[in-house]
């Protein structure tokens, strides 16, 4: 079972996600096990979530509790295995909220003309047919 | 400015409610009370950082007494708000922020929140309408610490941007920050990187080292 990169995409333009975000994702998921892109590869492909419990939560309860989209979800299970006593520390954290704004992201272009995107020109992303899951 | 009656409206208490409810089992299960942020996690805090770090602790002392969590849990809900209100209001002006501050309480699960265009920190203290006797009544008062620390850190960052050698921050450090706030990651879309990302792990350091402070005297 695996997803190219274009059908990824799709997905995840459908659920809000910016472009320079979408590519980020990838290849955060592209360096996890294979247990972890499976959970990725198998929402996208059938829209099935895991059953898996790590620390004691499944990505059920992060989803439909704690309000978290599905990918997020995966991502927070991942890195409950990797590195769990940082993950549990942060998700006992209130949400907050940064509002930063275009006005505030000007302003500061004015003050630190230096600022560098994550889009360096030049940068590309993954091939349309680069793909997640069992190769 | 707070407005609100001394009983708690039906949908605040339901959205406090709901959002301990979402939590409880993992505060027990995770063991809440021996957790620190851990150091992989942690930036560097420069020398007067850690001056202000002993400033609010000192200011936590003086408006709530040697034991925060005992004093709130004696105090009524209104009480609870003029205090919170008074610590964020006079947190904002020790660390030199010409910022609007406002101290609410909401159903909403949102806690805090600086806004930079608008240079407004708004913290909602919807955890502190809590039962004295509620058995998390502790996580809920150091959170709210923690979300008004961190919240005005932000604001920090943000006038040492704009205005060189405010609180002596390197070149290299309102550089990062200028260039994560072009950047910037959401919780809402990858919650690991959230917490990674330059600023927000600065506030994180800053808050914790805070509330460890306070928890040791």
């Amino acid at each position: 079972m695996k997803v190219t990169f274009s059908e990824y995409k799709e997905y995840m333009q459908g659920d809000g996600y910016a472009e320079r975000e979408i590519t980020r994702i990838f290849r955060a998921f592209k360096a996890m096990d294979g247990q972890s892109r499976s959970w990725l590869v198998w929402w996208i492909v059938a829209r099935r979530l895991p059953k898996d419990e790590i620390e004691g939560i499944t990505a059920r309860y992060l989803i439909e509790e704690r309000g978290f989209k599905p990918v997020n979800a995966f991502i927070i299970m991942d890195w409950l295995k990797s590195e769990p006593e940082t993950a549990k520390y942060f998700l006992l954290k209130t949400e907050t909220d940064a509002n930063i704004g275009e006005k505030a992201v000007r302003e500061l272009e004015k003050l630190m003309p230096a600022v560098q995107t994550q889009s360096a020109p030049g940068s590309s992303g993954p091939e349309a047919d680069e793909s997640l899951g069992d190769s | 400015m707070v407005v609100i009656d001394d009983v708690i409206v039906f949908a605040i208490a339901a959205g406090l409610a709901a959002l301990l409810a979402k939590i409880e089992n993992l505060i027990r299960s995770w063991h809440y009370r021996s957790m620190k942020l851990p150091k992989d996690a942690k930036e560097e805090l420069s020398e007067k950082d850690w001056e202000e770090v002993a400033a609010t602790r000192e200011l936590i002392t003086r408006i709530f007494g040697e034991d925060p969590v005992e004093s709130l849990r004696q105090s009524s809900n209104k009480e609870r708000i003029d205090r919170m209100d008074e610590f964020a209001n006079k947190l904002a002006q020790l660390y030199g922020l010409d910022i609007q501050v406002d101290v609410t309480v909401d159903a909403v699960e949102k806690c805090g929140a600086y806004n930079w265009s608008e240079r407004k920190a708004v913290f909602n203290i919807l955890l502190l309408m809590v039962d004295g006797q509620n058995e998390n009544f502790d996580y809920c008062v150091w959170e709210s610490f923690d979300t008004i620390v961190h919240e005005l850190r932000h604001a920090v960052q943000h006038k040492s941007i704009s205005e060189p050698g405010f609180w002596g921050f390197t070149q290299q450090q309102r550089q990062a920050w200028a260039d994560n706030m072009s950047n910037y990651i959401s919780s809402a879309t990858d919650m690991k990187a959230y917490t990674r990302q330059p600023i927000e792990r600065d506030a994180f350091t800053f808050a914790a080292a805070v509330i460890e402070e306070v928890k040791k005297k």
